[in-house]
C-alpha cells in the first residue's frame, strides 16, 4: 500500500510565541533528572471539558499548549477536549472516541496540534505515548485502514528537526480507535528536543493518501506521554513558577 | 455497558420525560431486557456455555444440553435482577427471543433497574392496534408452471410448513381450518369426511389451549396450535374486558357489535384451506384459498377488546407488547417457520417486538409485518431490516354483471346480483323525481329515511307512480350507496344502474338488483334511459377482471422513507391488501355468545372483505411459507431477497407528484410480489446474524459485543439501497449469492436521477453457491438538496434479472445531530458535523428551562379533530374540545417546542388521548402530533417570528368531559443563557469533510428539564444550516414508551 503523506509542518513556536520567548528561555532551568509522564489527570490543573486554542496544560514539569494551525493560532476556537476515559463526553451517534482507559485523556480535534516544552529542563526525549484515532462518523465501516497517523515533530536543542510517524493500522479496525501504546524508536528516540509538536493525519477513504491540516479530520486521543528529562543543572526554578502563573491566568480566561 | 441513546428525531420522541417533583408510585407495564443474548441468538461467547443459535435451516432444539445450560445461566441472572424489584408483579419471563421479563414497575423500581450494568434497557409497554380469494389467482400461484405446481400442486403447497399468526385469535369453525374433506374434496369438519392432513410435523412442539368457547377439540391437524397471551393486558387495572371477548384463543365477536375477525382473516389468508366456499352478505362468491393452502396454522392470540365508551361498540381492541413478545417467544420454541404480525408499532429497531423479531429471524423464522395504514403520509411502521414490511396494493378481481340495453348495447359493471333481472322499462332518477323535488337530491336518489348535511328532514325523492316496475339510474355520492337502492325499492322500482362519481366501483348486495357502472358508461346508459321506451336487463354476477389496472398501491398504505434510519429502505414490498375476502367472525349478541361458551351454538362461519396492510402481510407470510417449503435451507433474509428482487412495478396511483407516489420505492418498496419469479431468483442478498449485530453497533444502540465492528445502514446487505445523505460521494457495498444450479454472468447497471451511479466490477460471474461482491459509488451531480431521488440497480444475467430499488438524497452544507440528550447538571459533549463548504462557521446558542403550565381541555367531538385538516380548522376556530394558547415567537428564535405527557393528564395511565397541533402566524398547521395516548411533541427550529397558536386537542378523555394537563413549553433564543450554555467551534471547515463541535453547560438545577439549541450558520453568508437540540433532564428521567400513531380504521364509508 502506498502511503502518501502530505503535510504542512506545524509552525514552530506557537507556544513560545504565546508565552513570550524570554520566559521560555529563562525556563531552561534546574530540575530533577527523572522521567515524566503526562497523564492529563491532574484535577487541579484541568478537568474534563472543552479545550480552546491557546489553552495550556501543565504536568510533571512540562507545559503543553493547544493550537490550530491557522493564522492566529485558533485562539478561542475548539481545538480539543479533555475526555473521560470511557468516552462519555463523545456523542456516539456522530463520533467514535477511544473509550478503553480510565482517567482523562486529551482529544486533539479539528486538525489541531499540541506544542510541548519542558518547563524544568532545557531538553527532553520522548519515550512513548498512548494514542488512538478519533473518528467523525459513528460507523467503523466508514473508515479506511490505516485510518490515520500521529506525527511527532521534534525541534532539536541544537537546532533542526526530527520526525517520527505512528500509524493507526491495526488489522482490527476497532483497535485503531482505542488508546494503545506507541514507543518512539531510532533517531527520534535518541534526540534531545527542546520542543515537540504533535499532530494527526486522516487517511482518505478513496485512495489512502493521508492529510494533515486539510480536512479537520486529523483527530486523535493522546495520553500517558512518557519523557526522559535530560539533566542540565542551571538556573531559576522561580521562572517555572511564573509560567504556572501565566497558565493559570489563561485557564481562568478560557474556562470562565 | 448500557445501551446508548438513540439518535435524532426518534430519540426526541422517545427520550423525554415529565419533570415530576415527587416519585410516582403507580405501577406501569415495562419490559426489562438484560445484557446477555437470548437463546435464539447466542453464539457461544461465554466460556463453558456452547452456542444455542441454530444453524441455517436447523430448528432451535430446546431440549439440547446447550440450550438447557444457557437457559439456566440466563434464569439465574434474571433472578438476581428481579430480586432488586422483589415487589413488582412479573407477568412474563423471556429467554428465547428476548432475554428479560415483563413486569409492573414503579418509577423508583425503573430507576433502580436502569442503574444496573446487567440491565440493557427498561422499556415501557404501550398498546398497539391491528392494522386493519382470488388473490392467489391474481398472483399467478395457480398457473401451470406456478409456485403451487412446483410444490406438487395446490394440495401440497405449504406441506410440512407451520405458519404462526400473532393476532386477535381464530374462529375455528371456519372450513379454512378443517382437516377433513368431503366426497367432493371440499374441506369439512364432518367426521364422516376423509382425514386430509396427517399429524403435524415432528418439529412441532406447540399446543392447543382451551378456554372460553374453545376446547382442545377446536384444534386439529390443520389448526395445529391455538394459544392466548393476556398476562400484560390482565395486569392493567384500567382495562376491563368487553363482553364480546373470549378468554381463549377464540377470535372475538365481529360485525357491528365487536372488534373480532382480524386474526381469522389474516390466518385464513396466509394458510387457509383451498376450495372453501366464501359467502359474503349471503352471496356465495365461490371458492377461496390461502396462499399456502397446505401449511398448518398456529394461532397466538395477543389482542383483546376492552370496554371503551368512545367506540360505538363500547369496546376497543389493543395488543400489548409484553403479550406479543411472549407469543413470539412461544411461536419460535413451538417450531413455526413463518410469523405473521399484522399489528402496528415498530418505529425503532430497539422496540421490544422488533428485537424479538431479530432473534426470531436469527433462529430461522421468517417474519412478515404490516407497513401501517397511515398513508399516504410518511409513517411506515416496522422499520427493522430483519423482517419483511409489507405495503398494501389493489388487485383486479371484480364481481361483475352486464346491463343489456334494449338497443342491443351491453355495459359491464360491479355487482352481486344473484338472480338475473329480466328486461324491464328504464327511467332516469331525474325523470322519476317527485314534482318539486330538489334537483341534486333527485339525481342522488334519497330514501324516505335518509338525512344529512343540507338535508335535515328525511323525504323521498322518487315518485312511486313513475318508478313502479322500472330500472332507475341513480348517481353515486352524498348518501350511502345502499340508501339509493333502498330509495328505488321504496318507490317500487325493480333495479338500479348506479352511475359512479369517479371514486371506483363497488360490488355489494343492494335492496334491488344493481349494477355499478363507471362515469363514461353511466352517461351513455343515462342518455339511453332518457329516450323513448328504454328497457334493460341485468345478468347474474360472475367473477371477472376489473377494467382498472392493478396492482396500485393503496392510498392508506404507509409510505417511506424509513424515519428511523434513512440509510435503509422501507417498506420492502407490496402485496394485495384492498378488498380481500377471507374468514372473519360472526356478529352475535350476548346470548349467542353465551351459547358459544357453553358449547350449544351451532357452528357458523362467515367471510368478509377487508382492506389494510394487515391483509397484505399474510399474503407475504403465506408465500414465504411456500418458498421455505421449496428451499428449506434458505434464511429469512434469502426468502425476502427472492421476493424483492423479482417483484414487479405497480401501476401509478392517484398521487401525481412528490415522495408519496405509490409507484416509488417509498410506496411499493421493491415492487409487487411475484411469487412465481421468487421461486428462482438467480441471486439473493443474504444477511447473517452477525451483520445485524454490526448494524446495531453502527447505530450505537447495541452496547454488547461490538468487537466484530460496525456497519452503516446502507451497507447492510439488503436487497434495496437507501442513502440518507450523500455528501460528496458514498460507496455502497453488496454481496450476492448464486442460488441457482448453474454459473451465470451478470452485467450490473445502476441509475439514480441527479447522481452518477458507478457499479464495480462491470461484470460478475458467480458459480452455484458462490458469492460475489460489488460496489455502487454514488456522487451527486445535479440533484436538488434535501430531495429524495429514485432509481435502481439491475444485475442482468443470461437467465435471471435481479433488480433492487435505490434511493438517495444529499443534505445542505451542514449535517448535524438533531438531538443530543444528556441527563446531567453539568457536562461537555463533543459531536461531529458534516460540512459541505470551505470556510468558517458561526453558532447561535441558547438554553432555557422547559416550563409547565396547568390547563384543562374538554372532550372534543371526534369527527372535528380526527384528521389534520379537521384539526387545523378546529384550532383556527378554537372550538370546544380544543384549548388554544397564543405564543409570541420573537425574531431569531432558535427553537420553539411544546410537549404533553400522559403522566400530566388526569388518568396518567395511557387512557387519556390528547393531541398537540401548532398553527403558524398565517393560521396554517405547521406541526401536529397525534399519537395514541398523550405523549405528544411539536418542535420547530429557526421558526419565523410571529404569534403562533398551540392547540391541545381533547381527543379522548376517560370521563368524556375533560382532562387536566400540563403544557410543557420552551421558546429558546440567544438571550437564554441557562447553565452558561456554550458551543466550541473549529477554526475552519472543509467542503466534503467533517468537523467536531462541543457544547458545554454547568450549574443547572436538579429536578428540572432544559432545552438547548446550537444553530449553525455559514460564517461568511450567514446562511442558517442545521440546528442541534440539547435535551438536558436533571430529574432522573424515566423512559417514555414508543409513540404509537393512532390507528386509522380503514373502512368503506358506504358512500
Amino acid at each position: 500500500m502506498i502511503r502518501t503523506s502530505h503535510s504542512v509542518p506545524a509552525q514552530r513556536g506557537s507556544l513560545q510565541k504565546f508565552l513570550g520567548a524570554a520566559l521560555l528561555a529563562a525556563a531552561a532551568a534546574a530540575a530533577p533528572a527523572q522521567a515524566g509522564v503526562i497523564t492529563f489527570d491532574d484535577p487541579n490543573n484541568y478537568g474534563p471539558g472543552m479545550v480552546l486554542g491557546g489553552d495550556l496544560y501543565q504536568e510533571d514539569g512540562y507545559a503543553i499548549g493547544f493550537f490550530a494551525n491557522v493564522l492566529g493560532d485558533g485562539i478561542g476556537d475548539l481545538v480539543g477536549m479533555m475526555y473521560d476515559g470511557e468516552g462519555a463526553s463523545c456523542d456516539a451517534s456522530s463520533q467514535i472516541c477511544p473509550a478503553n482507559k480510565s482517567g482523562i485523556y486529551f482529544g486533539a480535534l479539528n486538525d489541531s496540534y499540541l506544542d510541548m516544552v519542558s518547563v524544568a529542563t532545557p531538553g527532553f526525549k520522548i519515550k512513548s505515548f498512548d494514542a488512538g484515532f478519533i473518528g467523525s462518523y459513528s460507523s467503523l465501516s466508514s473508515y479506511p485502514n490505516p485510518v490515520g497517523l500521529v506525527r511527532l515533530l521534534g525541534y532539536k536543542v541544537g537546532g533542526g528537526t526530527v520526525t517520527q510517524d505512528f500509524w493507526f493500522d491495526n488489522t482490527t479496525q476497532a483497535k485503531n480507535f482505542q488508546l494503545n501504546t506507541f514507543n518512539t524508536s531510532g533517531a527520534f528516540a535518541n534526540t534531545v528536543l527542546s520542543e515537540v509538536a504533535i499532530y494527526g493525519f486522516a487517511c482518505n477513504t478513496v485512495n489512502t493518501s493521508c492529510q494533515a491540516f486539510a480536512t479537520d479530520r486529523g483527530q486523535f486521543g493522546i495520553d500517558n506521554i512518557v519523557t526522559t528529562d535530560v539533566p542540565e543543572p542551571a538556573t531559576a526554578a522561580i521562572v517555572g513558577l511564573g509560567l504556572l502563573g501565566v497558565a493559570a491566568a489563561r485557564r481562568r480566561k478560557t474556562k470562565a | 455497558m448500557k445501551m446508548r441513546p438513540l439518535s435524532a428525531a426518534v430519540a426526541l420522541l422517545l427520550a423525554s420525560i415529565v419533570a415530576s417533583a415527587q416519585a410516582d408510585d403507580l405501577r406501569r407495564p415495562y419490559i426489562v431486557q438484560l445484557a446477555d443474548k437470548p437463546v435464539a441468538s447466542y453464539e457461544g461467547d461465554i466460556a463453558g456455555l456452547p452456542a444455542t443459535k441454530p444453524e441455517p435451516g436447523q430448528r432451535l432444539e430446546l431440549s439440547s444440553n446447550a440450550v438447557v445450560q444457557y437457559s439456566d445461566y440466563l434464569a439465574q441472572k434474571q433472578e438476581s435482577v428481579k430480586a432488586v424489584v422483589a415487589n413488582a408483579p412479573v407477568s412474563y419471563n423471556y429467554s428465547v427471543v428476548l432475554n428479560g421479563f415483563a413486569a409492573m414497575l414503579t418509577d423508583d423500581e425503573v430507576r433502580a433497574l436502569q442503574a444496573r450494568t446487567d440491565v440493557a434497557s427498561v422499556t415501557p409497554d404501550t398498546p398497539r392496534s391491528v392494522d386493519t380469494t382470488y388473490t392467489s389467482h391474481f398472483l399467478g400461484l395457480d398457473k401451470e408452471d406456478g409456485l403451487w405446481a412446483k410444490l406438487g400442486g395446490r394440495d401440497a403447497a405449504g406441506e410440512g410448513v407451520v405458519v404462526g399468526i400473532v393476532d386477535t385469535g381464530v374462529w375455528p369453525e371456519n372450513p379454512a381450518y378443517a382437516d377433513r374433506v368431503d366426497g367432493n374434496g371440499k374441506p369439512t369438519f364432518d367426521n364422516s369426511g376423509t382425514l386430509a392432513y396427517d399429524a403435524p410435523p415432528s418439529t412441532w412442539k406447540g399446543n392447543c389451549v382451551s378456554g372460553e368457547g374453545f376446547t382442545t377439540a377446536s384444534c386439529n391437524n390443520k389448526l395445529i396450535g391455538a394459544q392466548y397471551f393476556d398476562a400484560t393486558f390482565k395486569s392493567l387495572p384500567q382495562y376491563t374486558t368487553h363482553w364480546s371477548e373470549f378468554r381463549s384463543p377464540r377470535d372475538s365477536i365481529g360485525g357491528n357489535l365487536g372488534h373480532g375477525g382480524h386474526g381469522t382473516h389474516t390466518s385464513s389468508t396466509a394458510a387457509g384451506n383451498a376450495g372453501v366456499e366464501s359467502i359474503v352478505s349471503g352471496v356465495n362468491l365461490g371458492p377461496v384459498s390461502g396462499m399456502a393452502p397446505r401449511a398448518r396454522i398456529a394461532m397466538y392470540k395477543v389482542c383483546w377488546t376492552y370496554n371503551d365508551v368512545t367506540d360505538p361498540t363500547g369496546g376497543k381492541n389493543s395488543c400489548f407488547s409484553g403479550d406479543s413478545v411472549a407469543a413470539i417467544e412461544k411461536a419460535v420454541t413451538d417450531g413455526v417457520n413463518v410469523i405473521n404480525f399484522s399489528i402496528g408499532g415498530g418505529s425503532t429497531v430497539t422496540d421490544i417486538v422488533e428485537q424479538a423479531f431479530l432473534h426470531a429471524s436469527n433462529a430461522g423464522v421468517f417474519v412478515s409485518a404490516s407497513a401501517g395504514n397511515d398513508g399516504p403520509a410518511n409513517t411506515v411502521a416496522h422499520i427493522s431490516p430483519w423482517q419483511a414490511t409489507v405495503a398494501a396494493s389493489t388487485h383486479n378481481r371484480e364481481l361483475q354483471s352486464d346491463v343489456l340495453l334494449g338497443d342491443g348495447r351491453k355495459f359491464t359493471g360491479a355487482s352481486m346480483i344473484t338472480t338475473p333481472l329480466p328486461s324491464a322499462p328504464m327511467i332516469t332518477s331525474e325523470q322519476a323525481a317527485l314534482s318539486g323535488a330538489d334537483a341534486t337530491a333527485a339525481t342522488l336518489c334519497y330514501s324516505k329515511s335518509w338525512v344529512g348535511t343540507g338535508w335535515p328532514v328525511a323525504k323521498q325523492t322518487l315518485d312511486p307512480a313513475k318508478v313502479a316496475g322500472k330500472i332507475v339510474t341513480c348517481t353515486r355520492g352524498t348518501n350511502d350507496r345502499l340508501d339509493k337502492s333502498k330509495a328505488v325499492a321504496e318507490a317500487g322500482g325493480v333495479g338500479m344502474v348506479e352511475i359512479d362519481n369517479g371514486v371506483g366501483l363497488v360490488a355489494e348486495v343492494h335492496a334491488v338488483p344493481t349494477v355499478h357502472v363507471n362515469v363514461t358508461d353511466g352517461a351513455l346508459i343515462k342518455a339511453y334511459a332518457a329516450g323513448q321506451n328504454p328497457t334493460a336487463a341485468m345478468t347474474k354476477f360472475v367473477t371477472g377482471t376489473s377494467a382498472v389496472k392493478a396492482p396500485v398501491v393503496a392510498s392508506f398504505s404507509s409510505r417511506g422513507p424509513n424515519r428511523y434510519d434513512g440509510n435503509q429502505l422501507k417498506p420492502d414490498l407490496a402485496a394485495p391488501g384492498v378488498d380481500i375476502i377471507a374468514g372473519v367472525t360472526p356478529e352475535m349478541n350476548a346470548a349467542q355468545r353465551a351459547n358459544v361458551v357453553n358449547g350449544t351454538a351451532a357452528p357458523v362461519s362467515v367471510w368478509a372483505s377487508y382492506q389494510g396492510t394487515s391483509m397484505a402481510a399474510p399474503h407475504v407470510a403465506g408465500i414465504a411459507a411456500l418458498l421455505h417449503q421449496q428451499h428449506p435451507t434458505w434464511t429469512p433474509a434469502m426468502i425476502k431477497s427472492a421476493l424483492m428482487t423479482t417483484a414487479t412495478d405497480t401501476f401509478p396511483d392517484a398521487i401525481t407528484s412528490g415522495d408519496t407516489r405509490g409507484v416509488l420505492p417509498f410506496g411499493q418498496g421493491a415492487g409487487h410480489i411475484n411469487p412465481n419469479g421468487a421461486m428462482d431468483p438467480g441471486l439473493v442478498f443474504d444477511i447473517a446474524p452477525l451483520d445485524y449485530q454490526r448494524y446495531l453497533c453502527g447505530l450505537g444502540v447495541s452496547g454488547a459485543n461490538c468487537s466484530a465492528g460496525q456497519i452503516a445502514g446502507y451497507n447492510l446487505n439488503l436487497p434495496s439501497i437507501s442513502v440518507g445523505n450523500v455528501l460528496g460521494s458514498t460507496v455502497v457495498t453488496r454481496k450476492v449469492t448464486n442460488v441457482s444450479s448453474e454459473a451465470e454472468t451478470y452485467t450490473p447497471t445502476a441509475a439514480l436521477t441527479g447522481y452518477s451511479a458507478v457499479v464495480s466490477p462491470t461484470s460478475l460471474t458467480v458459480a452455484p453457491g458462490a458469492t460475489a461482491t460489488f460496489t455502487v459509488t454514488l456522487t451527486r451531480t445535479n440533484a436538488a438538496f434535501n430531495t429524495w431521488q429514485y432509481g435502481s440497480v439491475t444485475l442482468k444475467g443470461s437467465k435471471h434479472t435481479v433488480r433492487i430499488p435505490m434511493v438517495a438524497q444529499s443534505g445542505t452544507p451542514f449535517i448535524a445531530p438533531g438531538l443530543i440528550s444528556v441527563p446531567k447538571t453539568a457536562a461537555t459533549k463533543s459531536y461531529s458535523i458534516q460540512t459541505g463548504f470551505t470556510g468558517t462557521v458561526k453558532a447561535l446558542t441558547g438554553m432555557k428551562e422547559i416550563t409547565r403550565s396547568d390547563d384543562v381541555v374538554a372532550q372534543a367531538v371526534v369527527s372535528t379533530v380526527n384528521s389534520t385538516a379537521a384539526v387545523q380548522t378546529a384550532c383556527r376556530n378554537a372550538i370546544a374540545g380544543v384549548k388554544v394558547t397564543s405564543v409570541t415567537v420573537p425574531a431569531g428564535t432558535l427553537v420553539a417546542q411544546w410537549e404533553l405527557f400522559d403522566r400530566d393528564t388526569d388518568a396518567g395511565t395511557g387512557q387519556t388521548d390528547l393531541d398537540l397541533a401548532l398553527l403558524n402566524p398565517a393560521g396554517n398547521l405547521v406541526a401536529y402530533s397525534g399519537n395514541n395516548g398523550s405523549n405528544e411533541l411539536v418542535s420547530l427550529t429557526a421558526p419565523a417570528a410571529g404569534t403562533y397558536k398551540v392547540c391541545v386537542v381533547g381527543y379522548a378523555t376517560p370521563n368524556k368531559v375533560s382532562s387536566n394537563y400540563k403544557l410543557s413549553s420552551a421558546v429558546v433564543t440567544t438571550a437564554d443563557k441557562a447553565g452558561n450554555f456554550r458551543v466550541g467551534l473549529p477554526s475552519q471547515v472543509y467542503a466534503g469533510s467533517t468537523a467536531t463541535l462541543a457544547a458545554g453547560w454547568s450549574g443547572l438545577a436538579t429536578g428540572k428539564r432544559f432545552l438547548g439549541a446550537a444553530q449553525l450558520q455559514q460564517g461568511t453568508t450567514g446562511v442558517i444550516g442545521a440546528t442541534t437540540l440539547f435535551q438536558v433532564e436533571t430529574n432522573n428521567p424515566i423512559p417514555l414508551g414508543e409513540p404509537v400513531q393512532r390507528t386509522v380504521v380503514q373502512q368503506d364509508s358506504g358512500i
